[in-house]
């Protein structure tokens, strides 16, 4: 008769930890999807540019940052390219400070740690997410932008108004998809130490040497906060709220 | 700015380098084979097997597809002891990236052989072919080539994630360059070294396996 031990629970001083954790990786994963999408439509645009230099450019950036693994640029912008700067900018960033705002709020001032690692998954998700927008916008037919030029659209209205808003549609599955990689890879920040889900459910092992209910915790809040953008993308979809006629048909 | 570049430095560490690339290349290929044929008996066992592994392999795909491939990690290296299973960190890494390339691989070569014909597999029972006999002749070849793009990527990203492994002290190449930075303190060279030896890496082993699947595939082109 094969006798499993007793479930031996988590503290709820350790599951306070990994609630801190959750959100710093929401925080974390909000900022690089929207400082992505951004840079992403920035590169999506450079590589359908009709200057072959910047196309060029914008395609050795996707190439570059496509090809080598996450882990290591965010070693290289936190290791790597914090030794270029000058003393004072590393210590400034360092220290320890707090945004004052109006009627005694404070906001902490984020760690370097967070910079860095907002900063490197940006950049490469962006790489990505540039893909994804450029897809779109090669499936809205080519009549809606002859139709959009005859309507005396130029050229940069018709892909404001007719061509962006269509591209977004079609692209809406894979830019969520993308959404999801940038939760799931927050999780690789914890290697430069910032205190997200996975870094704390590693310091709960550590401290209790309860690994699978650690991690267990872990993977559940994952799966639910991918669960969570999948339902927001059905919503969106079936035009629920459509605040740029994303989601309408 | 008066930083002054210096990549001399790094050609003592060749050793520890080529040591790096090795370990790397080697976890990526063990993986791709032992993933990959997970993924071709999975994808089969899903679209054949009994309802219950079906959904069990279902659970399987999502639970891995959907968290990061780090906590896999963790759960291989530190959750398997406490069970009494021993490992060494090259084999606990070997074991994650296979059961997460699996994982992916099924739903691609799941996805390959639901596009191809159903009338082909009828043709093959038709010649005399048993039903084994027309999934492996016949059906999985058209299926293999026609997944073959999706499967590379995939194997791509095991590779280029493969660098988390370090994290459990496999001393992979990205381990390397964190032992080269903390001897020289170079560590922007260091690291722009190692970011172009996985751009190298990822490119030529693209370029070799598309040469490897065209080859392969000859006769399958639809």
């Amino acid at each position: 008769m094969l006798s499993l031990p007793p479930i031996d629970w988590l503290a709820p001083k350790y599951l306070n930890w990994m609630l801190w954790g959750v959100l710093e990786t929401l925080f974390l994963s909000l900022l690089v999807a929207l400082a992505a999408t951004v840079f992403g439509l920035l590169l999506a645009a450079l590589r359908d540019s009709r200057r072959r230099v910047l196309s060029l450019a914008a395609l050795a950036y996707q190439t570059v940052f496509r090809n080598t693994p996450l882990l290591v640029q965010l070693l290289f912008w936190y290791f790597g390219a914090s030794s270029l700067l000058p003393a004072q900018a590393v210590e400034w960033l360092n220290t320890p400070r707090a945004l004052t705002l109006a009627a005694g709020w404070t906001l902490p001032w984020p760690s370097f740690e967070f910079i860095a690692g907002l900063f490197g998954l940006s950049l490469y998700s962006a790489s990505f997410i540039a893909e994804e927008i450029r897809a779109g916008i090669r499936g809205v037919p080519f009549g809606q932008r002859q139709a959009a030029a005859a309507l005396g659209l130029s050229g940069w209205q018709a892909m404001r108004w007719v061509i962006l808003p269509q591209a977004l549609r079609i692209a809406l599955p894979p830019l969520f998809g993308q959404y999801m990689n940038v939760v799931k890879n927050t999780s690789l920040t914890m290697a430069i130490g910032v205190v997200e889900l996975s870094y704390t459910s590693r310091q709960i092992e550590t401290e209790t040497l309860k690994t699978f209910q650690a991690f267990g915790v872990a993977t559940l809040f994952y799966i639910a906060i991918i669960v969570a953008i999948e339902l927001v993308l059905q919503q969106l979809r079936q035009g629920r709220w459509a605040p740029v006629g994303v989601g309408r048909r | 700015m008066s930083y002054a570049f210096d990549f001399s430095d790094l050609s003592q560490y060749a050793d520890v380098l080529l040591h790096g690339v090795v370990v790397t290349l080697g976890l990526t290929g063990v993986s791709t084979v032992l993933g990959g044929a997970l993924g071709v008996v999975g994808a089969a066992l899903v679209l054949r097997g009994p309802a219950w592994l079906r959904w069990l392999i279902a659970a399987y795909i999502e639970l891995i597809r959907n968290t990061p491939f780090i906590v896999q990690l963790f759960f291989v290296f530190f959750g398997l002891p406490s069970l009494g299973i021993q490992m060494g960190e090259i084999e606990a890494a070997l074991l994650a990236m296979t059961v997460n390339l699996a994982a992916y691989a099924i739903e691609i070569v799941r996805a390959g052989i639901e596009s191809v014909k159903h009338g082909q597999y009828q043709a093959a029972l038709s010649l005399g072919l048993s039903g084994r006999q027309a999934f492996r002749y016949v059906v999985l070849p058209q299926a293999l080539a026609a997944v073959f793009p999706a499967l590379l990527s995939q194997v791509m990203i095991v590779m280029l994630g493969s660098a988390v492994v370090s994290q459990i002290s496999v001393q992979d190449l990205t381990y390397a360059a964190n032992f080269i930075q903390s001897r020289n303190f170079r560590s922007f060279e260091c690291y722009i070294a190692i970011t172009a030896i996985y751009l190298v890496m990822a490119i030529l082993l693209r370029r070799l396996c598309n040469g490897l699947g065209s080859g392969l595939f000859a006769g399958q082109k639809r």
